[in-house]
């Protein structure tokens, strides 16, 4: 019997000298783009500061950062900051749940009845073509002006595309890979819990990823079609009574907690790939 | 041990019917490797998956020990090792063994509604499991795969991730192997070393084996028999017996009978 050692992955380091410049290369660039990247940023803030205190911009229609800071102060002082982005984020987070594990859930019982998924094809193609917004008068007249509504419109948008990416993930599985367990005497349940669903985690993840960035489209949508309270509802509310401080400071916030929302989910896909061990 | 008899199979498409097999007939005995050898596309996959029970014959029976098939008795193995990247080579060895663990109360006919020896037949369950999940690490240690158990597939080279998946087969104890195209996917010098590796892994476990392939070559260095099928409908044109006395695959490729059996079935083939 042969044995073929493989290098472990661990050796502990005699690095030569060219090895460290080049591992020393790669921070300087990461470093580098980091920095630029911090700077446009600032530069965006202050540039946009220093024009509109100097009149080049309208600040009235333009805003400005310390006007931003001030609304966003005044806010959080009448405690309403926090009832608004409370309100918003609940919708977004209860959306993004019903329409993940909802539409995962519709995907793995069409993957499970082949004539099932064959009759409903027609219309999952039709409900993915169209504009979900359509349907806002008929889901406030059905569940009522409130935050039914507005969730229901918000789910409306993540889960056909939900399922149609998981159906296709499940799919996509290695028929030879079925056929083994097969030959192991797996039942239909065993097939799916130990080969399609861990087989799929990848593309779960980025599913996670689309419906975290979805999830505010459809909430602020859901908002804007009715709502008495929310960001999106702040945004409307400020450009009806030309407040655009209001509209800057609710998108701004908006902008935050979408980005938390996408590092969150980030996060999780780095866990995972240490876990199954992917570089 | 094996028995295929007056085997026939029809294929069935929109654009017709299509007959696969016809008339295939022969026995495999206990610890023999077989190999199919035949045109490609005459349908040698089709036959391992009639003795795994997978397909039924259309005409004709298979049997193993006198009895039906059922996909309990056959272990397959690749072209592809089929490794699960997600779990570690022990994980990865101990699947079927998982699988089979769960089905082990429809196995042997335990009455599950008599909840008064439910922690007996659990106790029962765990050490069957136990029992198993032993015999496949034994395997792997003894097949200089233990150092690695922890690791994951992506890991090890090609010929270790198909050392793993025979052991994965193995770990089963099936009657029959099937392997199907099992070294194809490899580089010539790994596929020559591995092929060594199964033949003797193969040999001391005293398995009986059906080895599908295109490689004459590889055939004759592997098998006791070989068994040559026409193009589609596949009949069993002849049937050799190797009779090289050489240990190893590897060896047996430099004996002088080895080019006169090449010649002879690279003839039958053309």
């Amino acid at each position: 019997m042969k044995q073929i050692k493989i290098k472990s992955l661990k050796e502990k380091p005699n690095y030569s000298k060219e090895y460290k410049n080049y591992l020393k290369k790669i921070r300087i660039n990461k470093g580098v783009i980091i920095t630029i990247q911090l700077t446009i940023l600032i530069a965006i803030f202050v540039f946009w500061e220093v024009f509109a205190i100097t009149g080049v911009i309208d600040s009235f229609i333009m805003s400005s950062p310390s006007k931003i800071l001030n609304q966003i102060a005044l806010l959080f002082n009448n405690g309403t900051l926090f009832y608004h982005i409370g309100i918003t984020l609940n919708e977004a987070i209860i959306g993004f749940l019903i329409a993940t594990l909802g539409g995962t859930l519709i995907a793995i019982i069409l993957w499970w009845n082949k004539t099932l998924r064959k009759i409903l094809d027609p219309y999952v193609v039709v409900l993915n073509s169209l504009p979900k917004i359509a349907l806002g008068p008929i889901l406030i007249i059905w569940i009522g002006a409130g935050t039914g509504a507005i969730i229901a419109m918000d789910v409306l948008i993540m889960i056909v595309i939900t399922i149609l990416s998981m159906l296709n993930a499940f799919n996509s599985c290695d028929e030879s890979k079925i056929l083994l367990l097969k030959s192991m005497g797996a039942n239909k349940l065993q097939i799916l819990c130990k080969l399609i669903l861990p087989n799929s985690l990848l593309e779960f993840i980025s599913v996670l990823k689309i419906n975290v960035g979805l999830t505010w489209v459809g909430t602020i949508m859901g908002e804007y079609l009715v709502s008495r309270a929310g960001l999106g509802y702040l945004i409307v509310y400020g450009g009806q009574v030309f407040k655009l401080d209001l509209v800057m400071a609710s998108t701004i916030i908006l902008c935050i907690l979408a980005a938390i929302m996408y590092f969150l989910i980030v996060l999780i896909e780095k866990l995972v790939e240490k876990k199954r061990n992917i570089h | 041990m094996l028995e295929l008899n007056n085997v026939a199979l029809n294929y069935f498409s929109k654009n017709g019917e299509t007959s696969a097999l016809k008339n295939i007939t022969f026995k495999v005995n206990q610890g023999e490797l077989v190999s199919i050898v035949g045109p490609s596309g005459c349908g040698k996959t089709t036959i391992l998956s009639l003795i795994s029970g997978l397909i039924k014959p259309s005409k004709g029976t298979v049997k193993i020990n006198g009895e039906q098939v059922n996909s309990n008795l056959c272990g397959y193995m690749f072209q592809k090792d089929h490794l699960f990247d997600w779990r570690t080579i022990e994980k990865n060895v101990l699947l079927g063994i998982e699988i089979q663990k769960h089905n082990f109360f429809n196995e042997n006919k335990i009455n599950l509604s008599l909840l008064k020896n439910y922690k007996k037949n659990l106790k029962l369950k765990n050490n069957y499991f136990l029992k198993n999940k032993e015999y496949a690490l034994s395997l792997l240690d003894k097949y200089g795969l233990g150092d690695f158990k922890n690791k994951y597939p992506n890991q090890l080279s090609g010929g270790m991730r198909q050392r793993v998946s025979l052991i994965r087969t193995l770990a089963l104890k099936p009657e029959i192997l099937l392997l199907d195209e099992p070294f194809s996917a490899l580089d010539f010098q790994t596929r020559l070393n591995l092929c060594d590796d199964v033949h003797h892994i193969l040999k001391s476990e005293n398995k009986t084996a059906i080895l599908v392939t295109h490689d004459i070559s590889e055939a004759i260095s592997m098998s006791d028999r070989i068994i040559v099928l026409s193009s589609r409908p596949a009949v069993v044109k002849n049937i050799h017996t190797i009779s090289l006395s050489a240990p190893t695959p590897l060896l047996r490729r430099e004996e002088p009978k080895f080019s006169s059996y090449f010649n002879e079935i690279w003839k039958e083939l053309s």
